[in-house]
């Protein structure tokens, strides 16, 4: 059992790496316990500019590092392993009454942009099935596994960051890791393509088909043999670029 | 590929290339014995790094040298954690696991570098009741290493005391980081050989060598960012005859030069050990 005395004084050293405030801090050498503030700071830096290059680049250094600083110093960081923490740096900035958030309301979007490609690039291997080429829509299918869906509010992957509040819409995106080089690629979708896709991850039978007049039914669209020719034209692409294929 | 022996080198995804084509290198003496990784920069990696993990891993003996324990922490220890260390343990067939000697987490914050612990007699109860608690979950011994440190913390007793307490009583092995120990001696003003004579030397398990930056007239900074330096190749000639024979890791975390480099002072260290356990042979 740790004395209090004891805990308490690890608790005031590793308040004062955070915060900088060395108050009730006494049985330390006070000119050296700075040597800690910066190394933590450094780790922090380090990892969340790695993280979050565009997001930097675009707050630029003074007001980037004064995130990074605020984040740690506010925010407990849960995770044991250091390259997933920059996750939590965007739980912080959304959070409702982040100064960030107001200040830059692409910020949100712009560090979960920037996370998923790290997220997807890192996405723990599992155990892929046979898979083949797209022939037919009747066949059952097999998504990709890593992969994100997202709808960006700000078009922060094809506009210059000018543009970003002036141009405010709906743009689904697909983020993915391709099985052999395991490098991440970014599709732009139609809003069909997104809504078709995100089908294609939860339907349960597994097949095209039934994916496609989901899809369309939820639309209140009946399904034609124009989708179908249209649906397996466009399958038979994300099919080449390992998105999705039949098993 | 498990028996760790030799003289290894720290396995970094800058390097990560590099270092599995060593496995190729046909003078024994420029080669790795083995490697060492963070399991914390592995576990759940999958994709292109899982990929360099597995030719490794294929390649070298491997041993693991971890990060977030936090083994001196007031908080509680983090056993999710601990189950996923032992299940990455055990599939890459790891049979060394250290750690340091310091806290990273506390107010359940993680902090992602090592402070020093209080070298007070509570706080020796405390480590070994954790040290114990982790061997129990991991079934091996954990192997513990003497950190680095820029200011003692509210102590009661010595360095050298406080880790022989807890080495000795906790059954854990102990990690001896010879740059740490030079580092430990100048900036806290003590004998570096005195020091190494109070350690309970029977239990050194495994070792690190390192190089540092010196900062100031009365301060090191422990960076893994430079070469060794010669009175650190010195303090590590002068322990091995006290030493049993272990494997002994060469850490290069930042400013890293070129493998050549790299590989001239695993030579070095080689040469050192050769002399002193005579179990490695030196191409003359």
């Amino acid at each position: 059992m740790l004395k209090e005395t004891t805990s308490l004084a690890q608790q005031k050293l590793a308040n004062y790496t955070r915060t900088g405030d060395s108050t009730g801090l006494t049985e330390a050498r006070l000119e050296r316990i700075p040597q800690y503030r910066r190394l933590v700071y450094n780790v922090i830096k380090d990892i969340l500019g790695q993280a979050f290059p565009i997001t930097k680049k675009i707050l630029g250094n003074e007001d980037f590092f004064s995130l990074c600083n605020d984040f740690f110093k506010e925010h407990n960081c849960k995770n044991t392993q250091v390259w997933k923490m920059p996750k939590e740096l965007i739980d912080y900035v959304n959070d409702e009454n982040s100064a960030y958030k107001l200040a830059h309301t692409f910020l949100p979007e712009l560090l979960l942009f920037e996370w998923l490609e790290i997220e997807i690039h890192t996405m723990s291997n599992i155990e892929l099935p046979k898979l083949y080429k797209i022939d037919s829509i009747a066949q059952p299918y097999f998504v990709n596994p890593y992969h994100k869906l997202i709808v960006l509010q700000h078009p922060l992957h094809n506009k210059p960051f000018k543009q970003w509040n002036t141009n405010l819409g709906q743009y689904p995106i697909l983020i993915y890791r391709n099985l052999r080089t395991h490098k991440v690629h970014f599709e732009e979708l139609s809003i069909f393509g997104y809504l078709f896709l995100s089908e294609l991850q939860s339907n349960s039978t597994r097949l095209f088909e039934s994916a496609l007049v989901n899809t369309l039914s939820a639309q209140n669209v009946a399904i034609t043999d124009a989708h179908i020719l249209s649906s397996l034209v466009w399958l038979k692409e994300l099919n080449k670029k390992g998105i999705v294929f039949s098993v | 590929m498990n028996k760790i022996r030799g003289v290894g080198l720290g396995f970094r995804r800058d390097i990560a290339d590099e270092t599995i084509a060593l496995s190729k290198e046909s003078n024994p003496i420029l080669k790795p014995d083995f490697v060492e990784l963070a399991p914390e920069n592995w576990i759940d990696m999958g994709g292109y790094w899982r990929d360099k993990l597995e030719q490794i891993a294929a390649n070298f003996p491997i041993s693991a040298h971890g990060l977030s324990l936090s083994i001196g922490s007031p908080d509680e220890l983090d056993i999710p954690f601990l189950k996923k260390i032992k299940s990455f343990l055990n599939e890459f067939n790891i049979q060394i696991y250290s750690e340091h000697l310091s806290y990273s987490k506390c107010d359940n914050a993680h902090l992602y570098d090592l402070l020093p612990i209080p070298f007070t007699e509570d706080a020796v109860n405390h480590v070994i009741e954790r040290i114990k608690q982790v061997q129990d979950i991991l079934e091996m011994h954990l192997v513990i290493e003497n950190v680095s440190y820029y200011t003692p913390l509210a102590p009661k007793i010595s360095e050298s005391e406080f880790i022989k307490e807890i080495v000795t009583r906790s059954g854990c092995k102990m990690l001896l980081d010879i740059n740490n120990v030079y580092v430990n001696a100048f900036n806290h003003n003590y004998n570096e050989h005195n020091f190494i004579d109070n350690l309970p030397l029977n239990e050194v398990a495994y070792m690190h060598i390192a190089g540092h930056d010196k900062i100031s007239d009365d301060l090191i900074i422990d960076t893994h960012g430079q070469p060794i330096i010669e009175p650190v190749y010195d303090l590590l000639n002068w322990s091995l005859p006290k030493l049993p024979e272990v494997p002994i890791l060469l850490e290069r975390d930042f400013n890293i030069p070129n493998m050549e480099s790299l590989q001239k002072e695993i030579q070095q260290i080689k040469e050192i050990t050769s002399k002193h356990w005579n179990k490695i042979k030196v191409n003359a």
